[in-house]
């Protein structure tokens, strides 16, 4: 949780206007040098369509839906990636600190430090990192929002590759106001940016037209971070050892003396009698 | 005060085979191979894990037998800090058998992790936020006080001058090994924290370390009382039904403190209704109530509680309650959220298999060492007890039949 992120980037993503051609999905795959096959049936695999999934070769998706708007079918095309969270389950999860953020808020992971325990992997909210099963020595793969890329002022490849805008970068704070500003003068986009407050806010935001559930995004995340509500238990930590040994401590010895009270009495019964 | 008669085997060495045990070895080479082939070929060519369900049969497993393995500190705290030394005889098995426990639950994660080779990161590069980092740590601070404890059973036999020696350090061992596990057994339940919106909100709850701690604790006896009227059973000792019906008189308070206090968590949270749902989470919750609480408490009020028998299905339905609770957890309450990323799972073949090798470790470990160690007290002021130390060869583990 510690979190020295001082220039926190952002990506805003306007469903509205993603045409899904998959510009992003190619991007990604050239920049992070990634091949098109499916690390399992290692078959030739394309990114962006109604049947895609993330996995450890594919760190970005673009998914084809037809979902149900005023009545009738229509096409959305869903991106989706790590969207970043602000405080981050993966890293707080991570017994080994094999995740940090950069300054920009980008999550990054570090395969020299990981373990493999993939608590990550079941711990974040939206099933983003991915594992090498087929790998003798496996690592966790999830977007890294191109941190180096970030680190020098650009865009990551994914969002300077958007050829409709429906990828906006900035710092975070102009990118949320950008999105109010859009929801506010158009009414068909839903009041709800996505990612403002889930878990504690993300990089990454959303807005669009089409409910959020429809296409696929968790809505029963709640608003406190998942850190928070792990800490929640761990700050009783030391409180719990401490209090336990002292208790433990007071507890044998008074038992003792007890014991040994109960014996004395015993004895010198034992002598009167006599 | 009663003074104990402690049994240790007259041939100083033994390593008795018997047709169960070659069985239980041919398993444990079998789940060996298994194993190699898992590390050679990599976890996604022989196990049923995945992106969608990365923790699995082997999770569940050691989940399981750290909070059985509990019975070492529950009946170390009733014998060692509350000093009640009439369950003497339980406490000692009990650290050898959660030592052993621990020893597994290592064995099956060195299996498990995918980047086994970097198992020691955490002691350099410590993720202290983790509730695993306070799992990890702890198992390896109490192992090591288990080590020393064991050592002075050891001494014992091999050499009564040491486990003098060690005496001055022993209340400060066993204070400090009756404190660390209240960290790793709570920190158990805070790991599923970390899913408040993937897990069942049955069991998704801010109390779930608590009642994790709560719950292992008082299973530990159950353990106890199993263990006890299993092992004195094998081995023709006299099973002390009045020690053992003591021992689940301080399980039956808790539990009802435990059943309490999860009604109560359930109520404030509006969850009530999901329990009397009919639906999978809720008959799969009820069934670990059922057996947990309700079952061995009502048990224990009838004449029938202070039987054997009796005793036996009271820590039975104990042992089967807590294991489901831990089940239900990894499983259960996270299929919805599995299946709604179109995921499904069942351990496979060496999974499974591997999982029941190394348990054979741990069974074969436990036969052997209290066949050859100061493990078993023989009952207090009992003559014919006294009488089987004398002749230990002949009437006790000679006719051992597993």
């Amino acid at each position: 949780m510690a979190n020295k992120v001082t220039d926190q980037k952002s990506v805003l993503v306007d469903l509205t206007k993603c045409v899904g051609c998959g510009s992003c999905t190619v991007a990604c795959k050239l920049w992070n040098n990634q091949s098109f096959q499916n690390p399992q049936s290692e078959e030739f695999e394309n990114a962006h369509g109604e049947d895609v999934k993330l996995d450890s070769n594919t760190w970005t998706t673009v998914q084809h839906m037809r979902v149900q708007k005023d009545g009738q079918e229509v096409w959305r095309f869903v991106k989706r990636q790590c969207m970043h969270c602000l405080e981050p389950a993966c890293s707080s999860v991570c017994f080994a600190h094999a995740f940090h953020q950069t300054e920009q808020g980008a999550v990054q992971y570090d395969p020299e430090l990981c373990v493999g325990c993939r608590y990550c992997m079941i711990a974040c909210p939206f099933d983003i990192p991915k594992y090498e099963w087929e790998k003798v020595m496996p690592s966790v793969m999830k977007c890294q929002f191109c941190s180096s890329k970030l680190a020098d002022g650009e865009a990551p490849a994914c969002a300077s590759v958007c050829p409709t805008n429906a990828l906006m970068f900035g710092n975070r704070d102009e990118m949320l106001a950008k999105a109010h500003e859009i929801i506010d003068n158009d009414s068909r986009y839903l009041n709800h940016v996505y990612g403002e407050k889930e878990v504690g806010g993300t990089s990454w935001l959303y807005i669009s037209d089409v409910d959020f559930g429809e296409l696929g995004f968790p809505t029963d995340l709640p608003e406190k971070s998942i850190p928070k509500n792990i800490h929640g238990f761990t700050r009783f930590t030391l409180p719990i050892f401490a209090v336990g040994a002292l208790t433990w401590t007071g507890v044998s010895l008074y038992a003792k003396r007890r014991h040994a009270v109960a014996h004395e009495g015993h004895a010198a019964e034992h002598k009167s009698e006599e | 005060m009663k003074e104990w008669t402690l049994k240790t085997p007259k041939a100083r060495w033994n390593l008795r085979i018997t047709p169960v045990r070659i069985g239980m070895l041919a398993l444990l080479v079998f789940s060996l191979l298994l194993i190699f082939a898992r590390y050679y070929a990599g976890l996604g060519q022989w196990t049923n894990l995945s992106d969608q369900v990365p923790w699995g049969a082997w999770i569940g497993a050691d989940m399981n037998v750290i909070a059985l393995a509990g019975a070492g500190f529950s009946t170390a705290i009733i014998t060692h800090i509350f000093h009640a030394e009439k369950y003497e005889p339980v406490s000692r098995r009990c650290l050898l058998l959660s030592f052993i426990g621990y020893v597994l639950v290592l064995l099956i994660l060195i299996v498990e992790i995918g980047r086994w080779d970097n198992f020691w990161r955490p002691f350099v590069s410590p993720g202290v936020h983790s509730p695993m980092f306070e799992v990890y740590m702890c198992i390896v601070a109490y192992m090591v006080l288990q080590v020393i404890e064991l050592v002075e059973v050891g001494a014992e036999k091999v050499s009564p001058k040491f486990k003098k020696k060690m005496q001055p350090i022993m209340q400060i061992v066993f204070i400090a090994a009756c404190t660390v596990p209240l960290g790793h057994q709570a920190s158990l339940g805070s790991l599923y924290l970390g899913m408040p919106a993937k897990l069942d909100p049955i069991w998704a709850t801010q109390m779930m370390p608590w009642l994790f701690l709560l719950s292992s604790f008082f299973v530990g006896p159950c353990v106890a009382i199993v263990e006890y009227i299993w092992t004195n059973s094998r081995y023709n000792m006299k099973v002390d039904t009045e020690m053992l019906y003591g021992l689940s008189k301080i399980s039956v308070v808790l539990m009802a403190v435990y059943f309490v206090m999860k009604g109560a968590d359930l109520l404030m949270r509006g969850q009530l209704g999901n329990v009397f749902s009919f639906t999978l989470c809720g008959n799969m919750f009820l069934l670990e109530i059922l057996l947990l609480c309700v079952v061995p408490i009502i048990i224990h009020f009838l004449p029938f509680g202070k039987t054997k028998g009796g005793l036996l299905v009271f820590g039975l339905s104990g042992m089967a309650g807590l294991i489901l609770t831990r089940l239900n957890v990894v499983f259960t309450g996270m299929s919805a959220h599995v299946a709604s990323m179109g995921g499904s799972y069942f351990p496979s073949f060496m999974e499974i298999v591997s999982t029941l090798g190394l348990f054979c470790i741990a069974f074969l470990a436990y036969l052997w060492i209290t066949e050859n160690f100061p493990f078993f007290y023989g009952l207090p002021n009992d003559a014919a007890v006294n009488k089987d130390v004398v002749n230990e060869s002949e009437s006790g583990f000679n006719q051992a039949v597993m």
